[in-house]
């Protein structure tokens, strides 16, 4: 066999598992109760946050600690601790994403994604936010 | 509505503009026609096709001309002005407001192209027929996305850039004719846009964009005609520039990221980074295969294949990120206008094109026609996702091509010989396609979730996940471009010597790559293969170039791989080694127990604190406009370095209350960077002011409370002009507040007109203290100052920071002007060979 070909069909293998392990591997979005099952292992989690809990930043006691409630998408809720500086706004997001792991009782994120009514993300709610502004 | 009469409206510009796009718009499909029905290089039928594509340019120019007239008078009678400008905007960033719209991003990518098709109605000559028909059958697929044109009440072809704020929203206000009126301002253009690597950023890279456009022409052409090598040659300097610009567009927008954006880096393969880098990568592959092709005579289909697939990757680019369909997981991603269906029309049609070019037989021209008019019927009727069942036909359509493309060769298969320089360069230019496959996989998760219904989310480390994946095909990429510089095409003739050269450029890489070990620290096994690979292409193509090359025009290969060397260096470095000198590694950890990443910092105003190698000082802050800047001190431990940071954040509503900006203080080996995390709370009404007590003061008095000594060191008078008021005399009572060693300054104001009195509390929160002023007539004496002091607990003036030191980024930017040098070079060569 001429060695284009045979490098050829090499890359094309590499190629292949690559893209397998891509999709197969891939992190999916899961609840509590999933990660609760294999504590330490990461998990991405979709929640709402439970606005009348407390949530709780205070930099001058601890910048890199920040905690709140989170409901995950089957309605169970725990406490969420986070690293990471509360976000300005953090309490107008509409969801949450966040990665991480369960760590006792808590949900250890090692990542905070909250997901905020924002004007360059839904023209829908931009056209309405612009015409009430009229 | 219908009937009334608008006042203040300015409908002549926009109704000229439109006028430009259907001009631009019919011109092109004429030009098109007239040089695709041309039979003959001098004929009636090019004149002509060359007469409508220089209307159909003016037009385009036009309608940018009217375009930023109507953003630059404020006419906000236009729904673009008003969404993407405002009357504060400074006139540098007006020509921003043409990329925060899409229609704005189309009309700049025509603009680019109606330029380079009239660069090859001058330059192309015997190509010129296929090629510009072909420039200007894409121009009409895109200025058909700006017409904006309703066709039987059932589809919107096009998304108008000069369409009424009054047509696009929906409110009772345009009842009112005088509407405008009350329309002051406009929303404003994003502030992450009023930057200066914005205005220069978006338009390189629609540049090198439009560029890719044209080798794609040349190659279409080429089949069409039968000519499978000769379009190389007049292809290959183009191909050169495309990388060029596309690789600096690429990097400005790193750039821009790294010294505007606060996700502390350069890169965060984020899916529209992505998008742009995967067709440069294919680029670049299908320029070393072009010159294989024109040396060797050999790899035919991978040229051709490689140079049509970087425009599909373009379109696809386009398409993914125009279309809505990534969804959240960019910071860039735009909403869908309704153009998906158009978008896809693009790709599909421009796939068929080189399809039909190798098709054999007189049915041809119907392959052509038919499946284009079916795709044009179907247009209302698509949505975002149809558009992958026809990715996946057009995949099948391109093995069809490759198989019919075979089969017009004559099989002139070379042997593949491992001493040939060929046979490296063609590897090289498979590991660069698998590059561009493994990010455009990642990339195209979300859409497969869309279409499989599956919930894949990102991975948490986007970053190393990619990593993972490109540096082992980097290190490949690397060693090659080292190494193949030093075979001869088709056969090298002294192995002895090339063993020689390649084994003793590697010795000598394989020794810098130990000092660099104790240079920069890098003792991980895997990095340190990663310099070395960095190493190697740097230093064997330096001496390459040294004992090979003899004039400076053939020197541009040499110089863009010790680039991309440098750049491997850079980046391997700048990451590896970043110090995260915020992190608190003191052990006082949260309420959880691992060791998590505490990599923020509390620096309380006057306080040092010291960060790795510096003293650390907030100082305070100063508010201009719509930005707050934080003053940061920096002072080295040695002392022999001593600067001031001003990160500052914007105040924006819009975005989720402050956005931060970072600032970077360069250094020759390494960088400061630092941004704002988190900011104290602003004073609410809800504070509980406690112990209100009045003092009447006299200039001199102090007074003593529980938060600090208050003096009352006078009283200024002054305009009630200074804060707005007309005919107001205003009393301003001048304090120092001694709190331990600090002093900090109040002035509460008491305002006094003919009709009423009034005084405005200042609060000083970092003190805990409230202070109100009066002055009180006293019968029949001189009148009293009165001082109001509030107390509550003070809150102490502080910013929550991070700071990171990169060493050594100044070799991926060396790397990158390295890289754009060589292009630069070698598209020059080129250009001079083409005229031989």
């Amino acid at each position: 066999m001429k060695p284009k070909a045979i490098v050829l069909i090499v890359l094309l293998a590499v190629a292949i598992a690559g893209i397998m392990s891509t999709y197969a591997g891939a992190e999916k979005s899961s609840t509590f109760s999933e990660a609760a099952d294999n504590p330490g292992d990461t998990y991405h989690i979709t929640g709402f946050l439970v606005k009348n809990k407390p949530m709780v930043y205070d930099p001058v006691k601890d910048a890199n600690y920040f905690s709140f409630y989170l409901k995950d998408k089957e309605g169970s809720m725990r406490k969420v601790v986070s690293s990471e500086p509360k976000q300005q706004d953090f309490e107008r997001a509409e969801s949450v994403n966040m990665y991480g792991h369960i760590d006792g009782d808590i949900f250890v994120a090692t990542k905070v994604i909250p997901k905020c009514p924002s004007k360059y993300k839904d023209e829908q709610n931009n056209k309405n936010a612009q015409a009430s502004q009229l | 509505m219908e009937n009334i009469t608008y006042v203040g409206e300015n409908l002549f510009i926009g109704n000229l503009g439109h006028f430009f796009v259907v001009l631009s718009f019919v011109s092109a499909i004429l030009s098109a026609i007239f040089y695709t029905k041309a039979k003959e290089d001098r004929s009636v039928d090019v004149m002509l096709g060359r007469l409508f594509y220089g209307i159909h340019a003016i037009a385009v120019l036009g309608i940018f001309v009217t375009l930023f007239f109507i953003i630059q008078r404020h006419f906000f009678e236009y729904a673009y002005a008003y969404e993407h400008s405002s009357k504060t905007l400074p006139l540098r960033y007006m020509i921003s407001c043409f990329w925060e719209g899409q229609e704005g991003s189309f009309l700049l990518w025509m603009v680019w192209n109606a330029f380079l098709g009239i660069i090859l109605i001058f330059t192309a000559k015997r190509w010129e027929r296929g090629v510009v028909a072909i420039m200007a059958l894409s121009q009409v697929v895109l200025t058909a996305m700006l017409l904006g044109v309703n066709i039987l009440d059932i589809y919107t072809l096009g998304s108008s850039p000069f369409e009424l704020l009054r047509d696009k929203l929906q409110a009772p206000i345009f009842s009112l004719p005088n509407y405008l009126e009350n329309v002051v301002d406009g929303t404003g253009l994003n502030p992450l846009l009023q930057n200066y690597w914005m205005v220069i950023h978006p338009p390189t890279l629609f540049l090198g964009f439009a560029l890719t456009i044209v080798p794609f022409a040349f190659a279409v052409t080429s089949l069409f005609q039968k000519e499978y090598r000769a379009w190389i040659k007049p292809a290959l300097p183009w191909a050169l520039a495309g990388g060029m610009v596309l690789g600096a567009g690429i990097i400005m927008g790193g750039f821009w990221a790294y010294e505007s954006l606060s996700f502390g880096g350069y890169w965060a393969w984020d899916p529209v980074e992505n998008a742009s880098l995967v067709p440069w990568l294919l680029l670049i592959s299908g320029i070393h295969l072009m010159l294989i092709k024109k040396v060797t005579n050999s790899s035919t289909i991978a040229a051709y294949t490689l140079v049509i697939s970087t425009f599909i990757m373009v379109l696809y680019a386009t398409f993914l990120t125009r279309s809505g369909v990534l969804g959240d997981t960019s910071v860039h991603a735009f909403t869908d206008l309704g153009l998906a269906g158009q978008l896809m029309q693009f790709v599909v049609l421009f796939i068929w094109l080189p399809i039909v070019a190798v098709t054999e037989g007189a049915r041809k021209r119907w392959y052509m026609i038919i499946p284009v008019s079916v795709l044009v019927l179907l247009l209302p009727f698509y949505t975002k996702l149809t558009f992958y069942p026809l990715l996946v036909l057009s995949i099948l359509g391109l093995i069809w091509f490759v198989l019919n493309l075979n089969k017009n060769l004559d099989n002139n298969a070379s042997e593949d010989n491992v001493s040939s320089r060929e046979f490296w360069m063609f590897i090289g230019s498979l590991m660069l396609v698998l590059s561009a496959v493994q990010i455009l996989v990642g990339t195209s998760k979300p859409v497969f979730n869309k279409i499989f219904g599956t919930n894949m989310v990102p991975p948490e480390d986007v970053i190393g996940y990619y990593n993972l994946y490109q540096m082992p095909i980097a290190i490949a990429i690397a060693v090659l471009m080292a190494m193949t510089q030093f075979f001869r095409y088709r056969n090298t003739p002294d192995i002895g010597k090339l063993a020689k050269e390649i084994l003793i450029t590697a010795a000598i890489s394989v020794m810098l790559t130990v000092g660099g070990i104790f240079l920069f620290g890098i003792t991980n096994p895997v990095y340190v293969i990663f310099m070395l690979a960095g190493i190697y292409a740097f230093f064997a193509n330096l001496a390459y170039l040294v004992f090979y090359v003899r004039k400076v025009k053939l020197s541009g290969s040499s110089i863009a791989h010790m680039g991309f060397g440098l750049m491997l260096l850079g980046v391997l470095v700048s990451s590896a080694k970043k110090q995260v000198i915020t992190a608190d590694f003191s052990g006082q950890m949260g309420n959880f127990d691992e060791a998590a990443r505490r990599e923020n910092m509390l620096l309380i105003k006057d306080e040092p604190t010291r960060l790795g190698d510096f003293m650390v000082t907030y100082l305070g802050d100063s508010t201009d406009v719509d930005d707050i800047y934080f003053k940061v001190h920096y002072k080295s431990l040695d002392g022999e370095e001593e600067f001031t940071l001003m990160p500052n954040t914007q105040i924006n509503e819009d975005m989720g209350g402050i956005l931060p900006n970072p600032d970077t203080r360069h250094y020759l080996t390494y960088d400061v960077y630092t941004h704002i995390t988190s900011l104290p709370k602003p004073l609410t009404d809800s504070i509980p002011w406690e112990n209100v007590k009045e003092y009447t003061v006299e200039k001199g008095d102090s007074i003593v409370t529980n938060n600090g000594t208050v003096y009352f060191t006078g009283v200024e008078q002054g305009d009630g002009k200074s804060i707005g008021l007309k005919n107001t005399t205003l009393a301003k009572a001048i304090l120092k507040i001694k709190r331990g060693n600090t002093i900090i300054d109040a002035a509460p104001l008491f305002g006094i007109n003919a009709n009423t009195y009034f005084s405005i509390r200042e609060e000083v929160a970092e003190a805990g203290l409230r202070f109100g002023f009066e002055i009180r007539p006293t019968l029949g004496g001189e009148p009293t100052a009165v001082l109001e002091i509030s107390e509550t607990k003070p809150q102490p003036k502080f910013i929550v920071m991070k700071g990171i030191v990169f060493p050594y980024i100044n070799f991926l930017w060396l790397g990158t002007v390295m890289m754009v040098l060589g292009f630069a070079i070698a598209t020059w060569n080129r250009l001079e060979l083409r005229k031989s």
